[in-house]
Formats: C-alpha cells, sequence, structure tokens
C-alpha cells in the first residue's frame, strides 16, 4: 500500500544522511548570510577610507538584510527542512535570530552615524534614512507583539497576520534603505543581490501563504468519526477524499484547519494514530480543549463535513532514531504522539520494549487508558500510570515523574533505548535534565515544543 | 535544556558574525592607496553648482542640506569650514577634494551667503 515515494521508517544510514543533509542546509544558510557582505567587500566602490566604526556598522546592516530575509526560510513550512531539525528547534532558532535582527538593526545607524539617534527618526526628510528608521520602528513591534502576545490579549490568528505584515513591510523598507544610501549599494552588483534576497524571501512567503494554501484547500478530507475521548479530548477521524492522503513517521503533526484553509485558523495537531495506514488511509488527530477552536470548532466537527490537513511536520519519531527500545513520557495530551508510536509498533509487529510514563492529575485526566492497558497484551509495553490526585484505591503512583520514578522502572538496557517526551513546556524541561542526570544520552532524549509563541 | 542549545547555537553564530563584521571593517581600510589614483576634484574650480552635486551624491541620501547646515551654523564663525571639513573627513564618504567642496558649500549655507 505504501507509495515508495512517501516516508519509510528510517535506518542507520538514513540517520548519517539526516545528520549530513542537516549540515549542508545549515551551511549554505551559514554562506547565505555571508553573501552580501562578502560581495561589498570585493565590490567595495567606495572612495575614501572611512572610519572603523562607521564600516562596523555597515557591516552589522549588511549582515543584518540577509538575516530578516532569511528568518521566513526557518518557519515557513518547509518539509525537508522541517524534518530535518523538528519545527520546535526551527522557530526557536527563528525566535532567537530574530533578537539578533533586531540588535544588528538598532546598532547599524549609531555606528554608522557617530551616535546620531537623528536616524531612528522615522519622519526624518531624508529619505534613505526614514525608511530604514520604520523599518527599525516596525521590527521593533513585531518583536514586542510576538513576546508579549498573551500579555496583550492578542489571539494566535490575529497575531499571525501582523506577524506577516509586519515582515514584509519591514524587508521591503529594510531593501528601499538600501539601495537608497550611496554606499557599498551604489555598485550593481551589490544592488542585484540585495533585491534577490527580498526576492528570494517572497518566493518562501508566497509557497506557504498562497500555494500551500491552495494545495490544502484543493486536498479535502472528510471527518468520518468525531469522538469523545474524555478528559475534554476529542478525536477527529479524517479520511482524504479524492486524492491518497500522506505517510509518516510516528510522532509527527499535521496542520489543521476546520473551515476554508485560507480563513481559518490552521493548528499544529499531532497524528495520533498509526503510521501503517488502512485501505482508506484514515489518520486521527486527539486534540484537548485549550481554546476557542479547540474547545468549540472541534467538537461541532460534524461527520462528513470537511477539514483541511497540511502535513507531515516534524522530527520526533521512533523512526527516526534507531534503539534496542524505548521509553516514553507523556503528561496530558502529550499521550498523542507517543500513542501514534505504540500503535505503529504494534501494527508493524515490531517486538522491541516500550515504557510508557504518563502523568496527568486525575483518573479522569487519563486519555487513552483502557486502550493502553489492552496495548500491554499486545505489544512488550511498561505502563507505569501517576497521577498527582489519585482515588483513594488508586495502585498505580501517586505524585509527578521525578528522578527517582524513573530509576525506578527504567530497564538495565536504559542507555540502549531513545527516549521521547512529550506534554507541557516545564515538564519537557524537567524530564531531559533528569534522564540526563540519569546518564541518558543527551542525543537519545527526544522532544517537540507547539508553546514557541 | 532543548532550547538551551539553541540558545547558545545563536548566540555562538552571533558571535561568528559580529567577529567577521570586525574583519570586514578591518578589511576595507587598504582601499587607500587603491584611490590614490582617481583623479581629483579640484579646489580651484570651486563652484555653488559642483559643490551642490556633490552634496547630493555623497551626503543628502541620508542627511537633508538644513541638518549640516543647522549643525554647522552652531560653529564658531571663523573656523566653521574647517569644522565641517573635519566632520567630513571623519564621516568618510567623499574623496578629500569633494570634502572640501561640501564643507565650503555647508559653511556658505550657514552662513547664508
Amino acid at each position: 500500500m505504501r507509495n515508495a515515494a512517501w516516508p519509510m521508517p528510517l535506518d542507520g544510514n538514513d540517520t548519517m544522511g539526516t545528520v549530513f543533509a542537516g549540515t549542508v542546509w545549515f551551511t549554505v544558510y551559514v554562506i547565505g548570510l555571508l553573501l552580501p557582505l562578502t560581495i561589498a567587500l570585493l565590490c567595495d566602490p567606495i572612495d575614501v577610507v572611512r572610519p572603523f566604526l562607521l564600516e562596523l556598522g555597515v557591516a552589522l546592516g549588511f549582515l543584518a538584510y540577509p538575516l530578516m530575509t532569511s528568518e521566513f526560510m526557518l518557519v515557513g513550512r518547509i518539509r525537508s527542512v522541517s524534518v530535518l531539525y523538528g519545527n520546535d528547534v526551527l522557530m526557536y532558532f527563528h525566535k532567537y535570530m530574530g533578537l539578533v535582527v533586531l540588535l544588528f538593526v538598532a546598532v547599524h545607524p549609531l555606528l554608522a552615524s557617530h551616535g546620531d539617534f537623528a536616524q531612528f527618526n522615522p519622519f526624518s526628510s531624508a529619505a534613505s534614512p526614514r525608511h530604514g528608521a520604520w523599518s527599525f520602528w516596525l521590527l521593533l513591534a513585531l518583536t514586542l507583539t510576538s513576546r508579549f502576545r498573551r500579555q496583550i490579549g492578542l489571539g494566535y490568528g490575529a497575531w499571525m497576520v501582523i506577524h506577516i505584515v509586519l515582515a514584509v513591510a519591514i524587508c521591503a523598507l529594510a531593501l528601499v534603505h538600501v539601495l537608497g544610501v550611496a554606499g557599498y549599494s551604489s555598485s550593481s552588483v551589490v544592488r542585484t543581490v540585495m533585491i534577490g534576497y527580498f526576492i528570494g524571501f517572497l518566493i518562501p512567503m508566497f509557497r506557504y501563504r498562497v500555494w500551500s494554501y491552495y494545495q490544502m484547500a484543493s486536498r479535502r478530507w472528510q471527518v468520518i468519526e468525531n469522538r469523545d475521548e474524555g478528559a475534554r479530548v476529542r478525536t477527529l477521524v479524517v479520511k482524504p477524499i479524492g486524492h491518497p492522503g500522506f505517510d509518516f513517521h510516528p510522532g509527527q503533526f499535521a496542520w489543521i484547519a476546520t473551515g476554508h484553509p485560507v480563513t481559518s485558523e490552521q493548528h499544529p495537531i499531532s497524528i495520533s494514530s498509526s503510521a501503517e495506514l488502512g485501505s482508506d488511509r484514515r489518520i486521527e488527530f486527539s486534540i484537548a480543549s485549550l481554546g476557542d477552536w479547540s474547545g468549540r470548532r472541534v467538537p461541532q466537527a460534524a461527520v462528513g463535513s470537511s477539514v483541511y490537513v497540511n502535513g507531515p511536520f516534524g522530527a520526533m519519531s521512533t523512526d527516526r532514531e534507531p534503539g534496542q527500545g524505548f521509553v516514553l513520557i507523556a503528561g496530558g495530551i502529550g499521550i498523542t504522539p507517543l500513542r501514534s508510536m505504540m500503535l505503529t509498533i504494534k501494527d508493524r509487529g515490531d517486538p522491541r520494549p516500550v515504557v510508557l510514563f504518563y502523568a496527568a492529575a486525575t483518573l479522569n485526566d487519563l486519555v487513552f487508558r483502557q486502550e493502553l492497558e489492552a496495548l500491554q497484551r499486545q505489544i512488550d509495553l511498561k505502563l507505569v500510570l501517576v497521577l498527582s490526585h489519585p482515588p483513594g484505591d488508586w495502585t498505580g503512583e501517586r505524585g509527578h515523574i521525578d528522578r527517582a520514578l524513573l530509576k525506578r522502572y527504567l530497564p538495565k538496557q536504559a542507555m540502549r533505548f531513545q527516549y521521547f517526551i512529550c506534554g507541557p513546556g516545564r515538564m519537557l524541561d524537567a524530564m531531559e535534565e533528569d534522564l540526563v542526570a540519569l546518564g541518558i544520552p543527551r542525543s537519545r532524549v527526544h522532544s517537540e515544543r507547539f508553546d514557541v509563541v | 535544556m532543548h532550547h538551551n542549545i539553541i540558545l547558545r547555537f545563536a548566540m555562538g553564530l552571533t558571535a561568528l558574525l559580529i567577529v567577521l563584521s570586525l574583519g570586514f571593517a578591518w578589511g576595507v581600510r587598504g582601499r587607500e592607496q587603491r584611490f590614490a589614483a582617481r583623479e581629483p576634484v579640484h579646489e580651484s574650480v570651486y563652484t555653488e553648482t559642483q559643490a551642490a552635486a556633490a552634496y547630493r551624491e555623497r551626503c543628502a541620501g541620508c542627511h537633508p542640506r538644513h541638518e549640516p547646515a543647522a549643525w554647522a551654523a552652531r560653529q564658531p564663525a571663523p573656523a566653521r569650514e574647517a569644522s565641517v571639513l573635519s566632520l567630513l573627513q571623519q564621516h568618510g564618504k567623499a574623496s578629500e577634494a569633494e570634502n572640501r567642496l561640501i564643507a565650503r558649500y555647508l559653511a556658505q549655507q550657514a552662513s547664508g551667503s
């Protein structure tokens, strides 16, 4: 049933290939950052010696521009990149390099103008500094709306629109600023390169915001079941209509919209079903009620209604990490990608042992509990359920997953297992720290976060 | 841990970019000799039209004329042209001859002549 062009479980050679491809991508990224500065240095149309600090300021500007135009590449849902690094890694890197852009853009005019703060005046009568100043202030607005989105009550959908509009405006103004300064950009080669970077910025923007939405809209999926799993979690079972859908690795996620992708919010949701697809190629998304979309729109998604799915994305998968067995650690709704991993292990007849640590507040908050207990008889699974508020007759573990609990249940060959963690951010931090403290190699601990913004 | 590694990675890359910026600023210092043979603009051919053209080419992209003229007006009149010239030499986008043209132009603008 599996199309040869679609993903298959990775072996050791594939993992090496992934590392190699990741290195190549990063090298290309760094070369891309340095190219405008290098070309400016080689073309150098300026005919006098200028102060060191001025040239340093100019150099920071020549680095800030490719940094800002490449920011979108990092988060543009480019599947081949997402699979290499993981979406959360790219999101965090995007966030940190965005701050570097802000730093460079702030320091650039001060160094280039001997500390003249008038360069930040967005109403300057000189065109070039005015464009630069607007680019800076919009960049500051973009950074602040991202950093304080929740505090200022900005919804994810509205924030995304603002973020994209500001990003395009910032890059366009920066380009106009660069072209207007009669310095290095008086070289036609430098000007061409700078325009090329802006076009290179627009292409993934077009691909992400126009083409992928068109593709998504033209590949309809149908809800064939909307199941209440308890614990305020619903599972949408969807199947592709008129197209083959997609294969995925267990642990990956997809973007899902319950309305038309152009007008509806899209949400990154882990696929919770087995990666071994049946004849109708259905997949499942288990969604906890956390906000307006998940709490109201998802329960209302009727059987027979259309949804739109774009995927798969993400690098956290048992297929990607060869090991003698797996330790899975879940908190709350974090069980969903791990469920996909266990169901896939079952469907493939994979004999490797699995230890699942699953923490929740109460017994009713344990999603898929009966299914997990049944799985113990179908695969080599050790189930460790942990409740922070257990009922009186609870015979499982109490409290939280901590170092002592992990140590008690980890198998003897724990060093040769692969570890997958999914849950709230604080839990991920604690588990990563505990596992490394227990001697598990850092390279064997895998997680993916969705709460970056 | 996960994001701390990425943060360190981003900081390392930033440090590399700053070092390369310093290298760039150091690297372009050798251009003095390269342009020594450039045909000079002689002070003796000063005309306001030529000076205004030099200002437009070298300065106006970033500084509207009234800004440096206002700054020049605040300098003591006897040394006004010299002060403007000194500033231009530090800023350094034009040649020495062009700097002299522009300095005289701005000094005259500041003096209202």
